[in-house]
């Protein structure tokens, strides 16, 4: 039996669009594809919004740590001996 | 130009996440400005674009600057909204079993066509949805694949835009392109009769 | 903001902070390794193996910017140019203690999918092949901001590809624009796009994993 229509986007397709997508660099064409996709993949949709949770759990990977005293010191030096002074 | 938008709950922009102002009784809604760039301005649909693009909440829209056409939907460089379709999605149940509705009549047909009646006849004297998605699916392994679109349709009855596309797709199978197109357009006719949204703005 | 402005914006951030380092005004180099020296520590840590070998080299990486920041142009912005001399005295020092990285080239796998093939229904399929054999489970995002799963994912970054370490650490993690990563690694739009995505797969399917296992 004949698939409805070839340009219709696949999961397995949309899944390497995802990247892209965020990104903000697909073609208006495959962006249109790709949202129009979402609308009738609901399994595609969890699939972003667990994307988008994975890159905002990232983020919380960076957590600033105060610089130690000796490094800040011995860094100090270094700058002031580069600006000769 | 005015037009209309699909929004998740509370006029969200379903792919931005971005909350467009809403209008208030005393005054018209903000504008929402898009982005510059290849097509990345505000998006909206015609009529003919409706069933592409369902989503939670509905509203007509107001469009400005030059709007074009990109595929399945319009493309402007601001838009703003105008007013909430009230009748929906509390219609989209009915929406839903309209499409189940046509699709299992082109089941039912391709079935008897195909010269399966036994099969035919079980379809029918399900009573209710559950039942008649387990037979389909049932018709479908051991005879007929595309009666499995009729358990498609039902099983995904809680997902509007999906149901559509399954409609849509049960059409292609029996009657291609033109199937497939035939039935967009009586999802677009049901939504512009069921909703009242009229063409001429 | 587009693309272009937000560069030129960052770019324009730095110049008072560079006129001020090349003017010797301490405070203001103080506040840069403020900034940048845990995220510089945590980049270096994907090159190298010891946290004192880590330190080593992002203070030597400190001394080069130092010497070379009059010749700073500001073509890239001033954390990528930092973090791309600390790529490159990571690597060199990673080689000379006998691990070679090649950054930019792509991994041998080149066509590495995103998710298993087999979570998608194969050609055969009469209605939805290449779709979802069954829909991925929704995660609980509370969940994934604990501290066990946060856990998880430092883990599921530290054993990438050196090459997909250090750009999921600079964009997702430290939360630089591409085009920054892409000055920082060297790699063309296209390439980085690549590594980003197999990291996030990579990571993406730890997740899956663990949130899977809790939630028996």
């Amino acid at each position: 039996m004949s698939r409805a229509l070839p340009a219709d986007l696949d999961c397995i397709v949309a899944v390497e669009q995802v990247t892209d997508y965020l990104e903000g660099v697909l073609p208006l064409e495959a962006r249109t594809e790709f949202e129009q996709h979402l609308v009738t993949c609901p399994g595609c949709v969890i699939y972003l919004r667990q994307v988008r949770a994975q890159v905002a759990a990232s983020g919380k990977l960076a957590e600033p740590r105060p610089v130690a005293e000796e490094v800040t010191r011995k860094l100090l030096e270094m700058f002031h001996a580069s600006r000769g002074g | 130009m005015l037009a209309w938008k699909f929004f998740a709950a509370g006029a969200v922009a379903p792919f931005t996440g971005v909350p467009w102002p809403l209008p208030s009784e005393s005054a018209r809604a903000g504008w929402v400005e898009g982005a510059p760039g290849d097509g990345k301005g505000v998006h909206a649909c015609s009529l003919e674009d409706l069933p592409y693009w369902v989503d939670q909440e509905l509203w007509e829209v107001e469009l400005d600057g030059p709007v074009t056409r990109a595929g399945r939907q319009l493309v402007a460089s601001r838009g703003r909204l105008v007013a909430r379709v009230a009748a929906w999605p509390g219609a989209q149940d009915v929406f839903t079993r309209a499409c189940i509705e046509r699709t299992r009549q082109r089941v039912l047909e391709g079935l008897l066509e195909a010269g399966c009646t036994e099969d035919a006849e079980r379809l029918t004297a399900q009573h209710d949805l559950d039942a008649e998605r387990d037979t389909a699916f049932a018709i479908a392994q051991s005879g007929p694949a595309f009666a499995g679109y009729l358990f498609d349709a039902i099983r995904r009855r809680p997902y509007p835009g999906l149901c559509a596309y399954i409609a849509a797709n049960a059409a292609a199978s029996r009657d291609g392109r033109r199937g497939h197109d035939e039935e967009r357009a009586m999802q677009v006719q049901w939504l512009a009769g069921h909703l009242g949204l009229t063409r001429d703005r | 903001m587009p693309a272009a402005a937000a560069e030129l914006q960052a770019l324009a951030q730095d110049s008072p902070l560079v006129e001020a380092l090349r003017a010797g005004d301490e405070r203001a180099f103080l506040g840069l390794v403020g900034s940048l020296h845990s995220a510089m520590i945590r980049f270096a840590r994907g090159f190298l193996h010891s946290h004192a070998t880590a330190e080593d080299v992002v203070q030597d990486t400190w001394a080069v910017v130092l010497e070379d920041i009059d010749r700073f142009e500001g073509r890239s912005t001033l954390r990528s140019w930092i973090f791309a001399i600390l790529a490159n005295l990571a690597r060199t020092r990673a080689s000379r203690d006998g691990r070679a990285i090649p950054l930019s080239a792509l991994e041998p796998d080149q066509g590495e999918p995103a998710v298993d093939p087999t979570e998608f229904l194969p050609p055969s399929h009469s209605r939805w092949a290449g779709h979802w054999a069954k829909w991925p489970e929704p995660w609980p995002e509370e969940q994934l901001l604990s501290r066990e799963a946060l856990a998880h994912v430092r883990d599921a970054i530290d054993r990438l590809p050196a090459g997909q370490r250090a750009v999921i650490q600079l964009h997702d993690v430290e939360g630089w624009s591409s085009q920054e990563v892409c000055e920082a690694l060297g790699l063309s739009d296209v390439n980085q796009r690549v590594l980003l995505h197999r990291a996030r797969s990579r990571v993406r399917r730890e997740i899956a994993r663990h949130v899977e296992r809790r939630s028996r």
